[in-house]
């Protein structure tokens, strides 16, 4: 029998990050998948990052994770999103080679010292006197471990659909784990229903990509990752083209062979990554949809077709495919499909992603019910710290959408869609920018010890620059007239009718670090520092708004509820929002504020509470 | 658990019947010690029954008690009214026993601080209970009555909805760019921030007139010495309940009289008239009319026919920035001034230009912006509701910077709303809004 600190069954995105971080903090880990060659798979889109998932990614950077290092070191086009929509929404997103990006991360896992990469099924959660004490493998070896972290995506009670075809499994070609979903069951564990569902990959060979218009607002030396910038891979273009009413039609004629549209499908898909079907659907009087014609990688001839989600049969995804602009002789290599899967109700865990009530079993990713590359990885960073560590490492939604994230999990739970990031869920969203994930969140991961120096020396190289320039802007006074009216217009700052200090000049809306160089003494800084100066300076006013908001609701996570709380003994709770906050046992006055269904008179009552007990 | 509390629900004084309310967990310990039925057994929860009324000095009066189980109650507790005879010293008893039972004199607005953390009504709700009991009127009635029937509140949730409204707009802007969404122009969402906070100014403004209504209002009659104001004092009360005399300086003190004017019940004070003076008395009497007329509603600046005097005109500077009526008293005897043009005419002695003037206050108190035939009643409500507009005016400014910092200050105009609602409950909202509570409601 193998005896490990840590055991993660799964090496998707949440397994990778639960694993190496576990690893960096010195445990011994063991990481099990059925193949590993999968480790840090792409299942659906060959793109990491995006709207609000690009702050993920920057955060889980920030934390010591994988997730930014292995994107960038694969990356064959990075752009930056909502640059006009202002600094705190704008989002980072590469696309990726599909075959590398799983190298490179089975590569960064092999590497760590005291992590072991095992083949093999899981079939057995072991317990003893109330505690996780290992797993079992299929072939009946037993591993042994302090803690198991869970990251099975979608293969609990897998199954495909294709238009009437059924057939087991997580993803294409692979087994779904069928004994794992039981067991689950066995120990208490709610399960849901859940749907997703990808779009056909065609052969890039095939498409008349002249007929098809190229993307152009590409940053091709932008990166996620705080640390130092690696060699780039040759980059690739991703091009645009549209569906049209006789797709729609083709799409219509064929609803009753969607598993979708029979009935054949229980669990509901996401609302906000639709299936064609439902876009054409709900959006009748649309006469077309957006669609993007993504290459997979650099030594492959699939491309992606985002926006083309369906699991009608094959013979109608060819017709459908055919009817578009630049995909008229295309080659489907792969059919869309669509997956069902059971997810874990979330709302069972705690802040460290652990199993309240059975200490050392924790989840992670698709599991929980959630969405997306970067929603699993920074999930399993957070229990792989949790696992490793032996305490709940939470993050506070003020300080990190990974908080707000775990937090929506545990509190609110998951309803009926998986569950994605957006910006808006976000309630310190001025806070918790792409652009200072290094300052919220790297100073904790290095005193943890995961932080490289080279990482962290760049850090701290940062934050002197940006003292130098905030120093030097102080310094600064301009007397009306000491430059000339042309210069300050060619500097974006407009006239000077009395004195200002640089600071008073970066304040203005078009004013930049480099344009006022030419103007007045300021020293050198980089990019990166440069930015940030302008940026806490042209944001100052909004930022401290939102960080008396967030002290205000630091507050309010700070007052904890005293584990003996009895709900049923307080006058005041209606016996629905009794049964709610039994069930979910909120650990603060601001977890219990978000609990659905709980009113603010309850929360009142609550925080009345507390007061009577503090006065005794 | 919450502990027992007690109020008199009915007034000081002798009556038919006085009562008490008690509520809170373990209400019939309390009880039990105080009150049983007539038969000597316990009161238990049910229709109103007859009871006697004990202390250690045994039966002191007889009486009927309603006992009702919570949550259906109004404070979501057990929750008991008990009737005893209208006499104070009873009422005194009753509550000492009760007291020594372990029931304790419940803080202003106790009762409804209850009911609302106990969800039975909202904040804007239990403002209007204390409206209703304030009313000086029918019409203050009537405005008190549209917090308490959700007139108000519906009013409040349009406004809210459409902050929301934009809010998603700007959330699906930030969040689904160029996505299938058909999403409203920017003007559109910009002219809704503007609307909802334009209207919430509307509402707000209505705050002077709608206190009027409920509370009453205090006008004061100012002027030179020997301008009339004492005559016309009487003339609009209707009767001779000011001293008058020709000679100058006859009113000393400050005279406060109630008296109807349309809808309003209305404070009416006579002052001293302004003049230099060695009198200590005299000198006394202006410096109260000075404090008081600086707290009234309105002003009604009283003005000699025919008799321009630069103490007037001194007058009528100071009092510039004043919601305020100047009326040119003796009409009969001389005619108009040319500095009094706008001024109402009146002859306190002959009656010409009463009616005229009493539609003159009673406009000036309540008329201006009646918005959607509501009023507020409440400085708070005024007060979030011009932080709401702030907020929303702020963020439609801001537009340029891009929807994130818009739709945030969008929320922060929301979380003004929701403090008005009490969907936001916070502890010093809700002991700044009891403590003006009278005992017991």
């Amino acid at each position: 029998m193998d005896r490990f600190d840590v055991v993660v069954v799964g090496a998707g995105h949440a397994g990778a990050e639960a694993a190496a971080i576990a690893a960096r903090l010195g445990r011994r880990v063991a990481c099990v998948t059925f193949r590993r060659e999968h480790v840090g798979r792409l299942s659906c889109n060959p793109a990491v990052g995006g709207l609000a998932k690009g702050h993920l990614v920057r955060e889980i950077d920030a934390l010591g994770g994988g997730m930014a290092r292995v994107a960038d070191a694969t990356c064959i086009q990075f752009r930056r999103l909502n640059t006009r929509k202002g600094l705190a929404v704008q989002s980072s997103r590469a696309q990726v080679d599909i075959d590398l990006y799983p190298e490179r991360m089975r590569a960064t896992l092999e590497a760590l010292p005291g992590l072991t990469l095992i083949e093999g099924e899981v079939t057995e959660i072991r317990t003893r006197s109330g505690r996780v004490s290992g797993v079992v493998l299929a072939d009946g070896t037993a591993l042994e471990a302090e803690a198991v972290v869970l990251t099975t995506g979608t293969f609990l009670g897998g199954v495909l659909h294709r238009g009437e075809e059924r057939e087991d499994g997580g993803r294409v070609g692979d087994r779904a784990a069928h004994r794992l979903s039981d067991a689950l069951r066995d120990l208490g564990l709610r399960r849901m229903r859940l749907k997703t569902g990808t779009v056909p990959r065609v052969d890039g060979r095939t498409i008349d990509w002249s007929r098809v218009p190229a993307q152009e607002d590409t940053v091709p030396d932008g990166r996620f990752s705080f640390g130092p910038p690696g060699p780039r891979l040759p980059q690739i273009t991703c091009h645009a083209t549209w569906t049209n009413p006789a797709v729609h039609d083709e799409i219509r004629a064929s609803l009753h062979l969607s598993p979708l549209f029979t009935g054949a499908i229980v669990g509901r898909g996401p609302r906000y990554c639709p299936s064609i079907e439902d876009k054409v659907t709900r959006f009748a009087d649309r006469d077309r949809h957006l669609l993007f014609l993504e290459p997979e990688g650099l030594s492959t001839d699939r491309v992606y077709v985002a926006g083309l989600s369906t699991s009608l049969p094959p013979a109608v995804q060819e017709r459908m495919v055919r009817g578009i602009v630049g995909l008229e002789r295309a080659t489907i290599l792969q059919h869309g499909y669509a997956v069902e899967y059971d997810a874990i109700d979330p709302t069972a865990l705690d802040h460290g992603l652990g199993v309240r009530g059975l200490p050392g079993l924790f989840l992670a990713g698709q599991v929980n019910g959630t969405s997306g590359y970067e929603e699993a990885a920074a999930q399993g960073l957070v229990a792989g710290f949790s696992a490793a560590l032996g305490e709940t490492f939470h993050v506070e939604r003020s300080d990190a959408y990974v908080g707000v994230l775990v937090d929506d999990l545990v509190s609110r739970g998951v309803d009926g869609e998986p569950y994605r990031m957006f910006t808006s869920r976000a309630e310190h969203r001025l806070l918790l920018r792409e652009d200072n994930a290094d300052r919220r969140l790297m100073p904790r991961a290095r005193a943890l010890g995961v932080i490289d120096d080279a990482t962290w020396a760049r850090f701290e190289a940062k934050l002197e620059a940006m003292e130098r320039g905030r120093s030097a802007l102080d310094a600064v006074r301009l007397l009306p007239g000491e430059v000339s009216d042309e210069a300050l217009e060619a500097a974006g700052v407009g006239p000077v009718s009395r004195m200002v200090t640089g600071a008073d000049l970066l304040r203005r809306p078009d004013a930049t670090w480099a344009g006022l160089r030419g103007l007045v003494a300021l020293p050198e800084l980089s990019a990166e520092a440069a930015e940030q100066v302008e940026i806490d300076l042209k944001y100052e006013g909004y930022v401290r708004r939102a960080e008396r908001r967030a002290d205000e609701a630091r507050r309010m996570e700070g007052v904890a509820l005293p584990p003996d709380l009895d709900f049923d003994g307080l006058a005041g709770l209606s016996t629905e929002v009794r049964e709610r906050l039994r069930a979910r046992r909120p650990a603060t006055l601001g977890q219990a504020a978000r609990v659905p269904g709980v009113t603010a008179a309850a929360v009142g009552v609550l925080a009345a509470e507390l007061a009577r007990r503090a006065r005794i | 658990m919450t502990s027992v509390v007690v109020a008199p629900a009915t007034a000081p004084g002798r009556s038919a019947l006085a009562t008490v309310r008690l509520t809170g967990d373990g209400l019939s310990d309390v009880l039990d010690r105080v009150v049983r039925r007539l038969d000597g057994s316990p009161l238990r929860p049910g229709p109103p029954r007859r009871v006697l009324v004990s202390d250690e000095g045994g039966c002191f009066d007889d009486g009927v008690a309603w006992l009702r189980r919570g949550p259906g109650t109004l404070t979501g507790e057990d929750l008991c009214e008990l009737s005893v005879h209208g006499n104070p010293l009873l009422v005194e008893r009753l509550l000492s026993a009760l007291v020594t039972a372990g029931a304790r004199i419940a803080p202003p607005g106790e009762f409804t601080r209850r009911a609302v953390l106990a969800g039975r009504m909202d904040l804007v709700e239990a403002e209007a209970v204390d409206q209703v009991i304030r009313a000086t009127g029918p019409e203050g009635l009537r405005v008190a009555r549209a917090g308490m029937d959700g007139t108000l509140g519906h009013v409040l949730a349009e406004l809210r909805a459409l902050a929301i409204d934009a809010l998603a707009e700007l959330e699906a802007r930030i969040d689904w760019p160029g996505d299938e969404l058909l999403l409203k122009s920017d003007e559109a969402v910009r002219g809704a921030l503007l609307e909802s906070a334009e209207r919430s100014r509307a509402l707000a403004s209505t705050f002077a007139a709608g206190r009027a209504l409920v509370d009453g209002a205090r006008v004061a009659l100012v002027g030179v010495v020997n301008a009339g104001k004492s005559s016309l004092f009487n003339a609009l009360l209707g009767r001779e309940r000011a001293l008058v005399h020709e000679r100058p300086g006859t009113t000393r003190d400050v005279l406060e009289v109630r008296c109807r004017l349309g809808p309003l019940e209305v404070t009416l004070l006579d002052t001293a008239g302004e003049r230099a003076t060695d009198d200590p008395v005299e000198a006394m009497g202006q410096a109260l009319a000075e404090r008081l007329v600086g707290e009234a509603d309105l002003l009604v600046v009283v003005l000699r026919a025919g008799r321009a005097d630069p103490l007037s005109d001194r007058i009528l500077e100071r009092t510039a920035g004043r919601r305020r009526l100047v009326v040119l008293n003796g009409v009969d005897q001389a005619a108009p001034d040319p500095v009094a043009v706008g001024a109402i005419p009146v002859s306190a002695a002959r009656g010409d230009g009463l009616p005229a003037l009493r539609d003159a206050i009673v406009a000036e108190l309540v008329g201006g912006a009646p918005s959607e035939g509501l009023f507020l009643a409440s400085a708070r409500q005024r007060d979030l509701l011009l932080a709401f507009a702030g907020h929303l005016e702020a963020a439609a400014q801001d537009w340029e910077a891009g929807p994130a910092v818009v739709a945030d200050g969008v929320e922060s105009a929301v979380a003004e709303l929701d403090a008005l609602t009490g969907a936001d409950l916070r502890e010093d909202v809700l002991d700044a809004i009891f403590a003006r509570f009278c005992i017991g409601k």
